[in-house]
């Protein structure tokens, strides 16, 4: 049996067992003849564990008892031995029980090795894909945007007839090669996933759009667990005397650029103060407001806050390429970003975005 | 010999276990093994002339999950917070774990261990961490079980800190 039930004599002192199994031998010592066995003294774990049950047993009642909780012995061998230890009385002698720990150990060491593995696997695909996507972006975009560029100059050169004889298959030349990148960048986009193939500057519909409260909504929903654990509160305000929200964008796109803001308001925000998303109408625009009372963007950050990699001092999280694909992606729906300070102290970043045409 | 209890703490899979198996053994194991209930190991180190046996208290890392039981608490001469400098959402639960241990066993010394520095790439200890650190006067070492960047240093310092706080 796995158990070794062991009677105190004195103090740290206890009677032999009759019979012992080899992890108790291996770890506590042979017991020999009959005298008392110490072993306290074998497990400095035991030993500390001991002096609590010293207390116990000099006031305990029957039926009473304490457990040490699991702790973990190393055998003679290189292995380890998971144990724990039970003071109790009985027929009013102090016992103290060894024995492996009580719930089925090995199926709570599994759900924990898997449910603890998880979640930081979790945390750290979420940061990758996040990542990937936005650093994606960025690449395509800067791309794409100086290759219609080119594109447009050399169709011009060929329409406007600038071109000298052989400059027509130069022209020629050059074209074919700016065609062959833009495939390439369709090859990459497509390489990664479908979702992210609409990347490259997006037609929106600019007559209907989503609806900027819910998706402010939606974003805040999905960083409340972020928010809780680290006691920021979280809301959303609207003026209430506004009917429609619809803003001229993509909402998938949209919601990337919000919970950019809210996932960095949220890191810089001290525990117990709030993160406020501010949605308002401003003649044509829709405007929204993401509110911390953390330290605030320096002043000496400022003028490249929304440039590619500035990302103030190795700050926390990813800021400096978020907020360059908020820049680039808001600027696309001809909507605009910018920082405030908050005058009670703290940032507040917006976003303005053009209401649909009606 | 003089004994010194010390205690890593901090939440699950930060590099608890890792950093003593580091500094014990001189190993790293990249497999993660968590840690249920509690494991003791014990290494000598000196200070200047006199040899302190470290006995190294290796908790449960707290989380949803579990609780790092205050029992194991008493008597520890000093302990280190542990954070993953790779998940800044790991301080959150070092600091909650700081101020059980000083109502449960008073002001005893720590150092706070920015763990995982080998992940440069991953790295996000801001600033604003380390400021905040600084103007509460609390030690802070950035260490690596994976390459041992600071961690015989780190223990080193542990146990000076542990003899003096005794001795005073
Ligand atoms: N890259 C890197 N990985 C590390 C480092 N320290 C630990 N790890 C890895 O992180 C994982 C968790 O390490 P552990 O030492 O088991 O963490 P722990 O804090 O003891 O975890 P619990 O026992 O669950 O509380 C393992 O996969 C380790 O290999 C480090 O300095 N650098
Ligand atoms: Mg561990």
């Amino acid at each position: 049996m796995d158990v070794v039930l062991l009677e105190r004599i004195d103090a740290g002192q206890f009677r032999p067992p009759t019979s012992a199994p080899a992890w108790f031998n291996a770890v506590f010592g042979e017991a020999t003849s009959l005298s008392p066995i110490q072993p306290g003294r074998r497990s400095l774990f035991l030993g500390h564990f001991l002096e609590d049950a010293e207390v116990f047993w000099s006031a305990a009642q029957p039926e009473q008892w304490i457990s040490s909780g699991t702790f973990n012995e190393r055998l003679p061998d290189g292995g380890e031995k998971a144990l724990e230890a039970i003071a109790l009385v009985a027929s009013g002698t102090p016992i103290l029980l060894i024995k492996s720990p009580t719930t089925d150990h090995e199926t709570v060491r599994d759900l924990l090795q898997k449910s603890r593995s998880q979640s930081i696997e979790y945390g750290r695909m979420i940061k990758e894909i996040n990542k990937r996507e936005v650093l994606l972006h960025c690449i395509v975009h800067d791309l794409s945007t100086p290759l219609a560029g080119v594109k447009g100059s050399l169709e011009l050169m060929k329409a406007d007839d600038l071109l000298l004889p052989d400059g027509a298959r130069l022209q020629q030349i050059g074209m074919n090669q700016v065609l062959k990148m833009q495939n390439m960048i369709q090859e990459i986009l497509h390489a990664f996933k479908a979702e992210v193939k609409g990347l490259v500057p997006t037609v929106i519909d600019r007559d209907a759009g989503p609806d900027a409260l819910s998706c402010a909504r939606e974003v805040t929903t999905a960083l409340s667990g972020l928010a809780r654990d680290v006691a920021v509160g979280l809301r959303v305000e609207e003026d209430a005397s506004v009917q429609d929200f619809s803003v001229s964008a993509d909402q998938s796109r949209l919601e990337r650029v919000i919970f950019n803001l809210v996932d960095n308001a949220i890191r810089f925000a001290p525990p117990g103060s709030d993160v406020i998303v501010k949605v308002r109408s401003d003649g044509e625009w829709i405007e929204m407001r993401i509110e911390d009372a953390g330290p605030g963007v320096e002043p000496s950050l400022r003028p490249r806050l929304f440039q590619r990699f500035e990302q103030g001092d190795s700050g926390k999280g990813s800021a400096g390429l978020g907020l360059y694909f908020c820049r680039i992606t808001v600027a696309d729906w001809g909507g605009s970003i910018g920082y405030d300070d908050r005058p009670q102290g703290g940032a507040s970043f917006w976003l303005k975005l053009p209401k649909p045409r009606t | 010999m003089i004994q010194k209890k010390i205690c890593m703490l901090g939440t699950s899979g930060v590099g608890k276990t890792s950093l003593v198996e580091r500094f014990v053994n001189d190993s790293f194991s990249e497999k993660y093994l968590t840690t249920v209930g509690v494991r003791l190991s014990n290494k000598i180190v000196e200070i200047g002339e006199q040899a302190i046996e470290l006995v190294l208290w290796d908790l449960n890392g707290e989380d949803k999950f579990q609780r790092v039981s205050t029992s194991y608490l008493r008597g520890a001469s000093a302990y280190f917070l542990v954070i993953d400098g790779s998940r800044p959402a790991t301080e959150e639960t070092a600091l909650v774990l700081h101020r059980r241990t000083r109502a449960t066993i008073g002001d005893v010394p720590f150092i706070i261990l920015l763990n995982k520095s080998d992940l440069s790439n991953e790295w996000e200890v801001s600033q604003e961490m380390l400021d905040r650190y600084d103007s509460n006067d609390w030690v802070a070492r950035r260490t690596s079980a994976r390459t041992g960047e600071g961690v015989q240093s780190a223990f080193q310092e542990i146990a000076q800190l542990a003899l003096t706080s005794t001795l005073s």
